[in-house]
């Protein structure tokens, strides 16, 4: 078995990168950037500017909460440094949420359907 | 084709797990563990360069498959991609897959793998990539989630 302290690290250390995809998303900008990357991947910064009208300053400093969050990817070809977008941070997020949303929901179902077969077996008594 | 335009081809995805680079590459490469998260394939390969791997789905058909380029455990695997169970790209030549592991260190004495997939050298005009972009995704959360849970994807929820 795992030691609980080895547990509760790794724990903490997903959610970090979880923390830092919600708070990566939680900027209307920085969602347009992603928007941007997934209509046209490799976009340089230059040309993320002149698609959003951003100062190139902002527009770095949004790309790297992306970046480190993960949800961009960064290629260099040559001397052009090019951006992609990486879903797969936001469906492990969606994944993980749907999921457990789904099982809460099932089983205040099924606690529903035991109480009210519960007040029928009381009823015909 | 211009440079970018074919760097726009290239598919690259990137996660994080928490599980050394060992069982990670354990479950890139066998069918018990492909069937719980790779839209419930088991895969078969003996993993020796120029030796074949195959994807099967439930009634033992092929649906992806390819040859082995490269396979360094637990840190660089390579292959050819094909589908022949797609009428859509059934006559496609191959394009290519890799899977590149690596250890990265929270400074906290703990580790993780930071998975990289690029599928790349799709032929010209080829449909794979649009076949392909959306699955890989899938593909990468459902690893992670096993992995670090021990929980298997629930296709039933997926769209």
């Amino acid at each position: 078995m795992q030691h609980l302290g080895c547990i509760l690290e790794s724990m903490s250390r997903t959610e970090d990168r979880e923390d830092a995809v919600f708070a990566a998303l939680a900027d209307r900008t920085r969602r347009q950037m992603l928007d941007r990357l997934f209509a046209a991947p490799g976009m340089t910064l230059n040309e993320l500017v002149g698609n959003l009208h951003m100062r190139r300053q902002s527009a770095s400093r949004h790309l790297k909460v992306l970046e480190a969050a993960g949800l961009v990817i960064v290629q260099w070809q040559g001397r052009e440094k090019r951006h992609f977008l990486n879903p797969v941070p936001i469906v492990e997020i969606e994944r993980r949420w749907t999921e457990k949303f789904s099982r809460t929901r099932a089983a205040a179902l099924l606690t529903l359907k035991a109480q009210l077969e519960e007040e029928e077996g009381h009823d015909t008594q | 084709m211009t440079r970018s335009e074919d760097a726009t081809r290239e598919q690259r995805f990137v996660t994080v797990i928490d599980a050394a680079g060992e069982r990670v590459w354990e479950a890139l490469t066998s069918p018990e563990f492909t069937c719980r998260y790779w839209h419930a394939t088991r895969v078969r390969s003996s993993w020796q360069t120029g030796d074949p791997v195959e994807f099967l789905v439930e009634d033992g058909e092929v649906g992806c498959c390819g040859e082995v380029l490269e396979s360094r455990p637990p840190e660089f695997l390579c292959y050819t991609w094909s589908f022949p169970g797609n009428p859509l790209v059934r006559h496609e030549p191959p394009s290519r897959v890799s899977f590149t592991l690596q250890t990265i260190s929270d400074g906290r004495g703990a580790s993780a793998t930071r998975l990289t997939v690029i599928h790349d050298r799709f032929p010209e005009d080829s449909r794979m990539p649009e076949m392909v972009g959306p699955g890989w995704p899938l593909v990468l959360a459902g690893l992670k989630t096993l992995l670090e849970t021990g929980r298997t994807p629930d296709y039933s929820s997926m769209t």
